[in-house]
Order: C-alpha cells, then sequence, then structure tokens
C-alpha cells in the first residue's frame, strides 16, 4: 500500500514537471534580457532579470485593443453557443421530436468538416457583405463552427437528467421554456459550464480565421497580434517580448478560468441530480 | 370540484404494446379511485394519459364534461405525485413546494403562508431549507405531496407513492394519506399494485390486467364479487382457494345437493372453479376430512394449510384459525364452508348460482 503510494507521487511528480517545465522556462525567458535567454547551453535557472520584454510588448503592440477584441469575439461566440446550444440540446433530449435521431446525426457530419475549408468562401461571403474587419466575422464562424459539438455533449449529458423531472415541471404548470431554464439548464450547469470554457479558450486561441479576417491593426485579436510583434530589425526575432506578451495574456485568463470554475461547479451544483 | 372520465381510450406504443385498451370509466368529484393490477399493466400509462404527458391513440379524455386531449400538461392544472418523487434536486423543500404557485403568480407573501401550512400540516415544517437529497424516503414522499397538495388542481395524481418506503412507514402513511385527500375534498386518483392498499383505501377500485379494465367497483363489491377468476386471485391476501371440481361427485363432496344440481346445469360437463376465501373456511365442525399439511402463524391468527381429498383427486385449502387453538401439523381434521360465500368459475367468468 505504501510503496503504491509513493510510485503514485513519483509518477505524479514526473507528469507535473513535464508539464510545468516549458512553462518555467517561458517565465525564465521573459524575465532574461535576451542574450541570457540565447546562451548555450541554456541556463535553466535565474541569472539576470529585466522588465525590458515586457515594456516592449506594451511600446511595442496596442496589447490593450489586441485583448478587447479577443475578449468580444470570445465572448459573444461563446455566449451564442451555450445559449442556442442548450436550448438544441434539451429539445432533443427531453422534448422528443419526430427526427430528433436524424437531426443528431446530421449535427455530427457537420462536426466533420474541417473549418480550414472554409476561409476562402467565408472570405469571398465576408467581403461581400462587408463583413471583414467585423467582429461578426469571426462570431459568425466560430459559432457554427462549435454548435454541432456542443449540442451533442449537452444532449447526452441532459438525457441523464431524470426526464421524470421535466415532466413534474410541465405538471407543476411550466411552458417548455421554463421547465428548461429553471430545471433542466440548472441542473446542467457542470456540462453547461465546462462546454462554455472549452468553447470560449478555442475562440480565444483561434488563429487562422482570426488572422485572415481580421486585417486592420486595431481589429486584431489577442493571438494574431502577438504573433505580428517584430523586432526593430527584420533578422532580429524579439523571443523575449512574444513570450512575454504570450504569458501576459495566457496567465490572467487561466486564473480566470479557474475562479470561474470553481464558483460555478461548487456554486450552481449544490443540488447535483442524484436527489 | 372535478370529475374524469375515460371514453374508449387506447394507448399503443408501437405495433404490439397496448398498454391501455379501451379503457371506459368515470371519476365523482371529491372521488378516490384506485388503479389496481399487476406491474406493467398500464396502470402509469393511464395516469401520464390524464396528465398529458402521453397522448392517447384513440379515445376522448374530459374532465367536467370538456374533451382535454389537445391540452397540454401545464394547460390541464393536475397535480401529480411520482413514483420516483421527482423533487427537484437543486431546490430546497420550500422552494419545491412552492414552484407550482410561483408559476402561477402568485404574490410572495401567498405562497410564504400557503407553503407553511402545507408544511405544518405534513410535519415537515422544521425541514424547509433542506435539499431532496438531505431527506429520507418518508420526507421526500412528504415534500412531493406537499408540492401536489400546494394549489388546488382540478385532479390529484399519485403513482405508487408508498411503494419506496419501508412497510411500517407504508402502514401508517395509508391512513394518513386517505383522510389527507378527503379533508381537501379533491378528486383523487391513485396507483398501486398493492390489493392491500387500495382496499384499504378507496372509495372504488378499478382493476387492470394487460391494459384491459377487469372490474370497476367498491372494495368489498371487488373482494365479494370479482368478475373473474383474475380479480379473485389478485384481490385478497392471503389468496383465495381455488379449486377445480372435474365432475358431481367432486362437487357432491363439498357442498349441498341443490348447489350441485344448480352447477350441473349450467356447466353441462360438471367442469367448474370454486373460490373459497380462507376466512369462509370453519376449522372443526363439518363435513369435510383432511390432514394439516402447513401451519403459518400471522400473528393473531394462524394460515392453516389442509390437504383433502375430492373423488378424482388430492387438494390443498388455505384457512385462518386464531392461535389460541392448539394444532400441530400432520392432525387429522374436518371442516366445512361457508356455501353462501362460494364463488363459481366458468371459463375465468364468475357465474352466479342458485340453490
Ligand atoms: N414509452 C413506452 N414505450 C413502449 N412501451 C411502453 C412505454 N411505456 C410503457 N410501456 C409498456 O406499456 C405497458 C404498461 O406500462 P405501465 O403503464 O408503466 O405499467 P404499470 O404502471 O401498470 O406497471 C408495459 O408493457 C410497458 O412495457
Ligand atoms: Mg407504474
Amino acid at each position: 500500500m505504501r510503496l503504491k503510494r509513493f510510485l503514485l507521487y513519483v509518477g505524479v511528480t514526473i507528469m507535473a514537471f513535464y508539464c510545468l517545465f516549458p512553462i518555467y522556462f517561458l517565465v525564465l525567458d521573459s524575465i532574461e534580457p535576451t542574450s541570457v535567454s540565447y546562451s548555450s547551453p541554456p541556463i535553466l535557472y535565474p541569472v539576470a532579470f529585466t522588465f525590458s520584454n515586457y515594456i516592449g510588448v506594451f511600446e511595442n503592440i496596442p496589447l490593450l485593443t489586441y485583448i478587447k477584441n479577443s475578449t468580444i469575439v470570445s465572448l459573444s461566440a461563446t455566449a451564442i453557443v451555450v445559449l442556442i446550444g442548450s436550448m438544441a440540446a434539451f429539445a432533443v433530449a427531453k422534448i422528443k421530436f419526430r427526427g430528433s435521431n436524424p437531426f443528431m446525426n446530421f449535427l455530427l457530419i457537420l462536426g466533420f468538416f474541417p473549418a480550414a475549408t472554409m476561409i476562402f468562401p467565408l472570405y469571398e461571403m465576408f467581403a461581400n457583405f462587408h463583413l471583414l474587419n467585423n467582429y461578426l466575422s469571426l462570431i459568425l464562424p466560430y459559432t457554427s463552427v462549435s454548435i454541432p459539438l456542443t449540442v451533442w455533449i449537452l444532449a447526452t449529458y441532459f438525457e441523464q437528467i431524470p426526464t421524470a423531472l421535466y415532466e413534474a415541471a410541465r405538471v407543476d404548470g411550466m411552458s417548455r421554456f421554463q421547465a428548461f431554464y429553471k430545471i433542466i439548464l440548472p441542473l446542467g450547469i457542470p456540462a453547461v459550464s465546462t462546454v462554455a470554457i472549452l468553447n470560449f479558450i478555442a475562440c480565444w486561441n483561434e488563429f487562422i480565421l482570426a488572422l485572415t479576417f481580421m486585417t486592420k491593426e486595431n481589429m486584431r485579436t489577442i493571438t494574431v497580434g502577438i504573433s505580428m510583434i517584430s523586432g526593430r530589425f527584420s533578422y532580429q526575432y524579439p523571443w523575449g517580448e512574444i513570450i512575454a506578451g504570450a504569458l501576459l495574456v495566457t496567465v490572467p485568463l487561466v486564473i480566470i478560468i479557474f475562479i470561474a470554475q470553481e464558483k460555478i461547479i461548487s456554486g450552481l451544483t449544490a443540488g447535483a441530480i442524484k436527489g | 370540484m372535478h370529475r374524469l372520465e375515460f371514453k374508449k381510450v387506447y394507448k399503443r406504443f408501437g405495433e404490439k404494446v397496448i398498454a391501455v385498451n379501451n379503457a371506459n370509466f368515470f371519476v365523482d368529484e371529491g372521488e378516490f379511485v384506485t388503479l389496481l393490477g399487476p406491474s406493467g399493466c398500464g396502470k402509469t400509462t393511464t395516469l401520464r394519459l390524464i396528465a398529458g404527458l402521453d397522448r392517447t391513440s384513440e379515445g376522448e379524455i374530459l374532465i367536467n364534461d370538456k374533451i382535454i386531449n389537445a391540452l397540454s400538461p401545464s394547460e390541464r392544472d393536475i397535480a401529480m405525485v411520482f413514483q420516483s418523487y421527482a423533487l427537484y434536486p437543486h431546490m430546497n423543500v420550500f422552494e419545491n413546494i412552492a414552484i407550482p404557485l410561483q408559476v402561477r403568480k402568485m404574490s410572495k407573501s401567498d405562497v410564504k403562508t400557503r407553503v407553511g401550512s402545507i408544511a405544518q400540516m405534513l410535519g415537515i415544517s422544521t425541514l424547509l431549507d433542506r435539499k431532496p437529497r438531505e431527506l429520507s424516503g418518508g420526507q421526500r414522499q412528504r415534500v412531493a405531496i406537499g408540492r401536489a397538495l400546494v394549489r388546488e388542481p382540478n385532479l390529484f395524481l399519485l403513482d405508487e407513492p408508498l411503494a419506496n418506503l419501508d412497510a411500517i412507514l407504508r402502514h401508517r402513511m395509508r391512513g394518513e394519506l386517505k383522510a389527507l385527500f378527503h379533508s381537501v375534498d379533491g378528486t383523487t386518483i391513485y396507483v398501486t399494485h398493492d390489493q392491500e392498499e387500495a382496499l384499504a383505501m378507496s372509495d372504488k377500485i378499478v382493476v387492470m390486467n394487460y391494459g384491459v379494465i377487469q372490474q370497476i367497483g367498491a372494495p368489498e363489491e371487488i373482494y365479494k364479487r370479482p368478475v373473474n377468476k383474475f380479480v379473485a386471485v389478485f384481490v385478497g391476501n392471503p389468496q383465495i382457494n381455488i379449486i377445480e371440481a372435474k365432475n358431481a361427485e367432486d362437487m357432491s363432496k363439498l357442498f349441498s345437493s341443490s348447489k350441485v344440481n344448480a352447477l350441473e346445469k349450467l356447466t353441462h360437463d360438471g367442469k367448474v372453479e370454486i373460490g373459497i376465501r380462507p376466512e369462509n373456511i370453519v376449522l372443526g365442525k363439518g363435513n369435510i376430512f383432511g390432514k394439516v399439511t402447513l401451519i403459518e402463524p400471522m400473528g393473531a391468527n394462524l394460515l392453516v394449510s389442509v390437504e383433502t381429498a375430492l373423488n378424482s383427486e388430492k387438494i390443498k385449502v388455505k384457512l385462518f384459525i386464531s392461535n389460541t387453538v392448539k394444532i400441530s401439523e400432520g392432525d387429522d381434521v374436518n371442516f366445512s364452508i361457508k356455501e353462501s360465500e362460494l364463488l363459481f368459475f366458468l371459463n375465468e367468468k364468475r357465474v352466479d348460482v342458485e340453490g
């Protein structure tokens, strides 16, 4: 028993090291002068300290504008996906309308289409509708790509919520929609919040569509923006600043998501499904 | 107060299953009616049709003479206690009971008073802050009943509300429920597979089997004058004794010649099944002789199995005696049958026999 436990800890430590070391190295690089981080062999502990990379990020790019753009796009897309996805999943799982099985299969097929194939048709379309450099040019494709899988995941979860609860709600006098938002949605929060967080991260990190459809500097999202940091001279690639930029936008995001998850899951699932 | 009527109602699931097969019945204002039958006979389906959770395949359901087939569950204004109770797990007891009032836009203070008085009545006032998972089975059941009682619906529907409780609680709640639903004067449709429960609680019993209504009647009628063998066997604990008489000699062993004559006219071939309730057999006097094969103590009474021989074969009957009587297995005994209480079945159907 003891040995097992010991081995478990060793395993966990190795895994943690494997995952966290690159992040440690990123942090290290971001606070050292470029001369130090380029040294060979690499130095694995801090030797010098500078804020210049962080200051450089703010001087080099409109970081706050990028963050604002990313936030607007990711939040809107996530909100729409969760709203439409959860209502569709509810309909499939609890109302059992005629043709819900073909509908689900159709959604699954939609999910197989690689988003990359949509870039050029979408570009044409958005150009025609004057939607390039408009938040909608990202919000629309992000939502349509995410909704099918979201419906699948949520429908599977909603199926597990006893149908008697939905029926009790209807008998108690609730409309379908009331039964959805008063009963099924609160009980589905663990799945809904997970889907929301994953969606948000996916939108936040999306690169290709954001690069293609947002061509004006002040409309760029953070992922694209950071990749566009360039050095003073064309041969110089400012790794330190890129890394600092990546950390600046990632760390707060991670913290926010952790807090959100903690709050949502502990707060709203107090009554879990098992009565 | 409200009446319910079923007119030629069918419910099919797919091609093969007919869960409700031509149901016709009437529930009067304030009546407590029980749907009784073995598991799978279509009781829950019948309730779900009333509540609007399933749609009829054919036929009409009427409340106060108005056809309600097309109404959604929320429009029917019916309260239902589900077999699983179906309490909302994310709401506390107060919210669970209050929600039917809240969706009807009752004022906050009225909701509070109403829920308070219902909780008082059901003895769950101290539990109002708890979540369903923090309650015992009996407490959950009370909350489910509270949620139904809190408003004044057209009908109360209860689907085996006592099935998940332990025996002691089940017996106590039986009386309590009956009193409760009588006191609110609500028209109630109660579902159970437990014939004792049905006999104890109902104004009227609807006995079902394989989706077909077998008999509708008051508990005493169901018990004393079952329309067929199924009802006779299903209702009554311990079960009714069924004896198959193959000919007139068999019969003459059991009862008087006038009855035998009357029966012979009815049966032609002399084959008849005779139902005798255990309490209608009197031990110690009479001219039927047999041997005690088994004694089962049932508290105040002993349930005694006696083997006796008709002309063609041996039969076994069960009967009651007081536990003060000295008797043991293997004893030779004699007994008689209360002839007026005998039931006769031809091809499963009960027939009246003169004489
Ligand atoms: N949704 C359904 N689909 C198919 N068959 C069903 C469905 N609901 C009930 N049945 C069938 O209908 C019959 C009656 O079921 P039910 O009303 O639940 O019986 P009870 O409540 O008397 O035990 C059973 O044979 C059952 O298998
Ligand atoms: Mg049932």
